[in-house]
Parts: structure tokens; C-alpha cells; sequence
């Protein structure tokens, strides 16, 4: 609340990124889910749960480089 | 429709707490039906959902408070009505939630007052939560041969004086920057501004105080007759009442942090802040 004008546009600027960011990883969440979760229910994740979905979406696309398979 | 969540047939798939909290106020303060304490005296909290993060990522929501008072319904569904909940609870429950979302370590930044160097450090929620100290709003005060009971500012109250602050500092600035004024229209100005916010910290004290009461009397509690006899009563009665509110509020603030700097070694103090940007927008 005691921010002058140009630190206040930068902290405007920085929710709004931070908040497109955050819609942007929801988005591929459920693009490399194949459908298993609907936006609806991703935005009903917690941190801690979005954490270890996304490690196991890389964890998937590791095994998949490996073992040389199609990947779309 | 509102449906209770118990009767959903997913609601065992709902998220689950992380943390159960023990209100610093007991559950003291919380006007009937607003506060679900069970037996057990601690409240579940649970994580924050994508939704609670982007309410938190909302400028208009965090300025009206109602962003904040939203996420604390949705990670604190026993608290009814976040509005009325009393101060003494507001940083224990801030703690708990981003707790229960992001884990116990927290990352911060502070500068160093002897070298102005800036440091990290690893914090433990946990640690501040045992550490919590309690204000204890039960002892009677007696000024003026009148005795005072006191009670916490709801967040409400915390709220709109941050957001009446806030507006005054903004008039008082551009009051100053504003050239065309002359230094009489200024100064009348001024004295409009400080009259508000005198009126604001008489306010802030009035919400204070429970009752007021007279040597063989009933209790007065209607704030009006409260803010009335503020407004009305000696100096000397006013700073003593202003310094015994102080006082029971300081004894709730969190302890600062006691810090070394990496680059010069010395020992400085840094207190810890609970703004949404700060302490909600960092996760992992």
C-alpha cells in the first residue's frame, strides 16, 4: 500500500503474467493428460498435486524419447 | 443452488487438509454462527486450488480485500464469515494456508541493516506457528475511574483502514503535487485530510473496546457512545487508552527474525510480511 506508481504498474504487471503463466500450465496439464482431467478439475488442484502430475507427464515423455515411440 | 458438500456422492474425492489449525482466539471474538469449531478446538485447512492462486493474482480482489477473505473460505470452509474473524487469528491462519499449500519451507529475501547486502534465507512455517504468541484481550483496564474491556479489530475493520490509508495517502500526495493549489487551498485541503484521518484513528480505537463501564453501572457497549466518549474524553485518558490497545496488539505481533549476514557476518533483525505479492505468490 506504500508502493509509488511505477512500482505498482510492476506489481500489476507481474499478477498478470504470473496469472497467465498459471492458466498456460493448467492448460498443457491437460493437454498432456489426453483428456483424463478437464479444466474444471484442474483448477481444483493443489500445488503439491499439480507438482507431481506434471512430473509424471515428463517422467512419460522421458520414457517415450527412450524408448524411441511416436509422440504427439 | 447451494448443496452441502457432504451430501455430494464425490465428495470423499474433494481435497483433503494438510493442516488442522489452533486458533490463536480460540475461538473467542467470532459472532455466533460464523466460526464451525469442532470439539477437537483446531480447524482443517486445506491447500489452495489454481482458483484460490489466480484470485490471489487479481488486483481489484486483493485491494477490496475480498480476494483474500474468498481464498481463506475456500482453504478454511469452518470459517464462515472471513469478515468478522478477529486479528489475533489473521497471521496464524495466513501461515497455515500457505503451509498447507506449498509446504513448511519459505523462501525470503531481507537486506542487511549494517551492509545493505541482500541475503536469503530458508524459514520454517511450522516454527512460526508454534512460536505464535497470544494476546489476552480478558484483562480489564481501568482509566478515568471507568472500567475497559477490549476486543481485537475484525479484518473488516484492518481492511478498510488499510484501504482508507491508503486513499488519504494518495489525496495527500497529489495534494502536494499539485501546482495549480495555492498554499491556502492547500492547507485547507490538508486540515480536510487530517481531520480524516483523525476521526479514522479514533475509529480504530472504538472497535477495540468491547464495553465501558461506569463505577456502579451497567457496561456502555454501543460504539456510538464509545467513539463519542473518545472524542470527548481528556488527553491524558485518550493516549493511556491508544497506548493499552498498542500494547495488547504488539504482544500478537510475530517475534522479528533473528538474521547473519552472509557477506559481513553481522546479526540484524528483519519482520516478516504477510502481503499477498510476498507471502502467496512464491510456490516451489
Amino acid at each position: 500500500m506504500t508502493l509509488d506508481n511505477d512500482k505498482v504498474i510492476a506489481w500489476l504487471d507481474s499478477l498478470e503474467k504470473e496469472s497467465k503463466a498459471l492458466k498456460k500450465e493448467i492448460m498443457q496439464l491437460c493437454w498432456y493428460m489426453r483428456g483424463s482431467i478437464s479444466y474444471t478439475e484442474a483448477m481444483e488442484l493443489s500445488p503439491f498435486e499439480r507438482e507431481i502430475i506434471v512430473k509424471l507427464v515428463k517422467d512419460n515423455l522421458e520414457t517415450t524419447k527412450k524408448s524411441g515411440m511416436a509422440f504427439f | 443452488m447451494v448443496t452441502n458438500a457432504a451430501d455430494n456422492p464425490l465428495f470423499k474425492h474433494f481435497r483433503q487438509p494438510a493442516v488442522y489449525l489452533k486458533l490463536p482466539s480460540e475461538g473467542q471474538f467470532y459472532p455466533e454462527g460464523t466460526l464451525d469449531l469442532p470439539p477437537t478446538g483446531t480447524i482443517p485447512i486445506y491447500p489452495m486450488t489454481v482458483k484460490d492462486e489466480l484470485t490471489l493474482k487479481t488486483p481489484d480482489a486483493l485491494m477490496n480485500g475480498q480476494g483474500m477473505v474468498d481464498v481463506i473460505h475456500s482453504c478454511c470452509p469452518n470459517i464462515k464469515d472471513a469478515w468478522v474473524m478477529p486479528a489475533v487469528d489473521v497471521d496464524a491462519i495466513f501461515i497455515a494456508i500457505r503451509l498447507a499449500s506449498y509446504g513448511s519451507s519459505m523462501d525470503i529475501t531481507t537486506m542487511c541493516t549494517a551492509c545493505t547486502e541482500s541475503n536469503e534465507h530458508t524459514i520454517s512455517l511450522n516454527h512460526l506457528l508454534d512460536n505464535l504468541k497470544v494476546a489476552d484481550y480478558g484483562k480489564p483496564a481501568f482509566f478515568d475511574e471507568l472500567k475497559f474491556k477490549f476486543k481485537p479489530q475484525s479484518y473488516k475493520h484492518i481492511n478498510d483502514l488499510n484501504i482508507i490509508t491508503y486513499e488519504e495517502q494518495r489525496l495527500v500526495d497529489s495534494i502536494i503535487r499539485n501546482e495549480s493549489l495555492s498554499d491556502e487551498e492547500k492547507a485547507v485541503r490538508f486540515g480536510n485530510s487530517f481531520s480524516k484521518l483523525r476521526q479514522m484513528n479514533v475509529d480504530a480505537i472504538a472497535v477495540c473496546i468491547e464495553s465501558i463501564t461506569p463505577e456502579g453501572q451497567e457496561p456502555v457497549t454501543d460504539r456510538k457512545f464509545i467513539t463519542q466518549y473518545l472524542e470527548n474524553c481528556s488527553r491524558e485518558s485518550y493516549q493511556a487508552i491508544k497506548q493499552k490497545i498498542d500494547d495488547i496488539v504488539k504482544s500478537n505481533k510475530l517475534e522479528p527474525l533473528k538474521l547473519t549476514c552472509a557477506e559481513c557476518h553481522a546479526d540484524y533483525e528483519s519482520s516478516l510480511e504477510f502481503n499477498q505479492s510476498n507471502f502467496f505468490g512464491k510456490g516451489f
